[in-house]
């Protein structure tokens, strides 16, 4: 059916001022299955779409085949050249589009609801380009702007229906602008971003894309003079000098006190102190593998100083679970809690110490590991470092199967950390009838909010996660009591403590769930009066946005894990679970943080899942949990085995499994958890086993 | 620039406390300069100069390293590779004086010469405090002995590498970084005038 023919990429490279920019369209092969044909195809266009230097025979050809053409931006430096003339990748901004496409990997039913729900976000985890981005399979590097219509294919022709032949082909966002700017500011906004669902002639609906771009403009003439004196600069040095900078205005940096996942950001400066022109760039420290700490992130890495001239480096501290937040809350040592290292700048000749570091790490729960924090007895703030020091021992210990010996594991647990028990305890007894709980976004501030009451174990404030917006300025003056569903609020606590008895059933030598000293949400019920109430937005409908905050930050707690609830080890396992006892059982061979965590959650999503009523919403809500929560419980382990973590090694990234199908992979591994044993009685909330 | 005109080229460190005058000494061998206001050396840096000895040409590469204790761990590392090492002390703090000791066994733990060692510790010791040898005062402010120190320090590597290129195959030769460590150690006699440094 002319398969072939009907596929390919034409591109155009022009020049607007002194800005080289490229456009490639590509129509790559069609059909869900054909992922790794349109990452080959598009692999081939990057390689092989060249643009003659000129005409045969011109200046700007000949000039370029003797590599003497001024300076061309290239976005890809590694990429190889197959032949002669300009790449897609030498240009200041490209701009690749078209028909790329790749499908949704969801059921139609599926993605229909969530079109009809206007889950765009969601839907993304399940878009076949997106996944491939993400393992650098294919559009490496390219950016998009955030998609906020509709998937334009595939319709009926002169209509706005999705396909409604027998095929009915899943809606997908096979038409795409993707782009890449050299410098961050090359592609400055993309103005709009849009689909033209009012077109009806084909079977797709177009897109458009609107990007500001800068660009620049070579003054010739000062071009030349800045070229003439830079030469008669650098000949006037004698090549047998050797550099000299000093940094200023200390080769110390000193940040003040880092805080979990906000990083600050200090710059100090390369001088040319000497007479010769100094290249310089961080080198690897003796002894070490990288450049810097995971911490700490140093722009530029290299640079070149013109004697007299200076050059700002900036260095950033970021600590997140992925650079270390662990290491640093639970150090092995109280010396491995300081923020400190040295960094060496390498001239000809010389190098130079940099050192850098912070007063202070504010310890949080955020990006831990879980048999860390199961060993935390109370709020990580009330804790001093000895006793930090002595969990990561503990839990170093036990990871490499040291049995418990007189010196072994004395630090006290419980089931599952206390600030996964204070957060499910408190929406259990507030959320539980808060419509898209989970689904909804939160609140910034107040998610920050959240993370600070987990880690200095105050009360999460009523008034802030239980008003809303609207309602706010007034609730201190207005004293009715809250009205709890007191029966259901009564289900949820049954229902949770009933855990405690599967949770041992389960894990042998499970302790008991935490004791909530300062979270007295779960065990009240009757009409509490707090001095704040439900709060109605505008429509009369509560917003809820304190609650559904508290759900961004359960979520983002359990995102932030140094190692995902599922265990690095038990990942593709899990992905390969077909049925509900198959999960049952990765779960059972967790290690006993991590399946306790895994048990308690799934506990609280049946409650949450019970207080739906219609069976056909109920599973909507389901499936729609289990794509949120796969997300988070499920990550890949880290590509290289040297991640912190105490379980097995994870597995080798020779998977089996296909990419493209990961993301419904993870959601079905959760969908079985959450599945009822006999499907009709699903009444006992907290049943587990 | 890239002279291939010398016979050896050998990597000496200078390692001391910090504020010794390690910097000066290095500037006043390889540029005939002292700086009064010279820093603190927060890294380390090399420079070079050739000298004779025996009608053969050395180039002795002089690495320069920062003195102070937070910087330790990181400097040794510049150890490696080096046939020599100038111990400096200043005679007017015994603290650094005392820490020469400090320094001695650094030398010993990270060093890679160990298994080419020539001479015993102790009897190097023993030797150069009842002989005085391999012990100079120096002042990198007047250049007294600055020169000596160097040319003395290189003539005894000189010595061993020769010495041990005759007794493998002479062949071999040739090869920059073969080497020895010899010690130069103080003598008990710390009294001296000169303000700046001492180099033993």
């Amino acid at each position: 059916m002319g398969l072939m023919a009907n596929k390919g990429a034409v591109g155009i490279r022009l020049r607007y001022r002194d800005t080289p920019l490229t456009f490639v369209n590509s129509h790559l092969a069609a059909f869900v299955q054909n992922t790794a044909q349109r990452n080959a195809q598009y692999r081939d266009t990057a390689e092989q779409l060249l643009f003659p230097y000129g005409p045969p025979g011109s200046a700007t050809a000949a000039a370029a085949a003797r590599g003497a053409e001024a300076w061309t931006p290239n976005l890809n430096p590694e990429a190889v050249k197959v032949g002669e003339g300009w790449s897609v990748w030498e240009s200041e901004v490209l701009v690749w589009f078209g028909d790329l496409n790749y499908r949704l990997d969801l059921p139609r039913a599926d993605v229909d609801r969530m079109i009809g729900n206007k889950e765009y976000d969601l839907l993304l985890g399940f878009d076949q380009l997106r996944v491939q981005q993400e393992h650098d399979l294919a559009f490496e590097g390219f950016a998009e702007a955030p998609i906020s219509f509709a998937p334009t294919f595939k319709f009926d022709v002169g209509t706005h229906n999705y396909d409604t032949s027998e095929k009915q082909r899943v809606p997908s966002w096979t038409d795409r602008i993707l782009y890449m700017g050299l410098r961050d500011d090359a592609v400055r906004a993309v103005e709009r971003y849009t689909s033209h669902p009012e077109v009806v002639m084909s079977d797709h609906k177009p897109v458009s894309a609107m990007l500001s771009l800068s660009v620049y403009n070579v003054l010739q003439e000062k071009r030349r003079e800045v070229h003439e004196e830079i030469v008669a600069e650098l000949e006037q040095y004698d090549g047998d000098e050797l550099p000299d900078v000093k940094l200023a205005p200390s080769p110390s940096i000193d940040f003040d006190e880092i805080r979990y996942d906000e990083p600050v950001k200090r710059e100090i400066e390369v001088v040319n102190v000497g007479t010769v022109v100094a290249p310089w760039a961080f080198v690897v420290k003796p002894g070490t593998s990288s450049l810097t700490p995971p911490w700490l992130v140093v722009t530029p890495a290299s640079g070149l100083v013109l004697p007299g001239a200076r050059q700002t480096i900036t260095l950033t501290i970021h600590v997140t679970s992925s650079s270390g937040a662990d290491a640093l809350s639970f150090p092995m040592s109280t010396s491995a809690a300081d923020i400190a290292d040295l960094l060496v700048l390498s001239l000809r000749g010389k190098d130079l110490f940099l050192s850098v570091s912070a007063r202070a790490w504010t310890p949080t729960v955020f990006g831990a590991r879980l048999p860390h924090l199961v060993r935390l007895a109370s709020p990580i703030r009330e804790t001093n470092l000895e006793q930090r020091v002595r969990i990561a021992q503990v839990v170093a210990a036990a990871d490499k199967g040291a049995p418990a010996g007189p010196d072994g594991d004395d630090v006290p647990r419980s089931a599952v950390p206390l600030v996964l028990h204070n957060l499910v305890g408190f929406l259990a007894e507030h959320a539980l009838d808060v419509p898209g709980l989970f689904a909804m976004p939160g609140d910034d501030e107040l998610v920050r909010l959240a993370r600070e009451c987990l880690d200095t174990g105050s009360d999460f404030p009523l008034d802030r996660f239980l008003a809303t917006a609207s309602t706010t300025a007034t609730a201190d003056h207005d004293e009715a009591p809250h009205e709890p569903h007191h029966a259901e609020v009564a289900d949820a606590v049954a229902a949770l403590d009933a855990l405690e008895a599967d949770i041992g059933a389960i894990s042998l030598s499970s302790p008991s769930l935490p004791s909530r000293p300062s979270s007295p949400h779960l065990r009240t019920s009757a009409g509490r009066s707090n001095g704040a109430r439900l709060g109605a937005s505008d429509d009369g409908e509560p917003d809820h946005l304190g609650l559904h905050s508290l759900a961004a930050c359960t979520l983002g707690f359990l995102a932030s894990l140094a190692e995902p609830v599922v265990c690095w080890s038990a990942y593709e396992r899990a992905l390969g679970c077909e049925d509900r006892d198959e999960a049952y059982r990765v779960v059972r061979e967790l290690p006993e943080a991590h399946a306790n965590a895994l048990l308690y959650i799934l506990a609280f999503l049946r409650v949450l899942l019970n207080e739906t009523a219609d069976l056909e919403e109920r599973e909507a809500r389901r499936d729609r949990l289990a794509v949120i929560f796969s997300t988070v419980l499920l990550r890949a382990p880290p590509p290289s085995s040297s991640a912190t973590t105490g379980s097995a090694p994870p597995a080798p990234p020779s998977s089996t499994v296909d990419p493209t199908t990961v993301p419904r992979r993870k959601k079905t591994f959760v969908l079985l958890l959450l599945r009822d044993q006999e499907a009709p009685s699903a009444t006992s909330g907290g049943k587990v086993r | 620039m890239g002279d291939a005109s010398y016979d050896y080229l050998f990597k000496v460190v200078l390692i001391g406390d910090s504020g010794v005058g390690k910097s000066n000494m290095l500037s006043r061998f390889t540029r005939n300069e002292f700086n009064l206001e010279s820093k603190s050396t927060i890294g380390v840096e090399f420079a070079t100069r050739s000298i004779q000895v025996e009608n053969k040409t050395i180039k002795a590469q002089i690495w320069d390293t920062a003195g102070q204790e937070r910087y330790r761990a990181i400097t040794s590392a510049y150890y490696r590779g080096a046939v020599g090492a100038l111990l400096v002390y200043d005679i007017a703090k015994h603290a650094t004086y005392v820490n020469v000791l400090r320094w001695l066994k650094e030398l010993r733990n990270k060093s890679d010469l160990r298994h080419l060692r020539a001479v015993p510790t102790d009897e190097a010791k023993l030797f150069s405090q009842e002989n005085g040898l391999s012990f100079i005062e120096t002042s990198a402010l007047d250049a007294s002995n600055v020169e000596g120190a160097f040319q003395t320090i290189l003539t005894e590597i000189y010595k061993i590498v020769s010495q041990k290129q005759l007794e493998a195959d002479p062949a071999l030769s040739h090869r920059p970084g073969q080497g020895s460590s010899i010690e130069i150690t103080p003598s008990a006699n710390d009294g001296g005038q000169k303000q700046d440094g001492k180099c033993c």
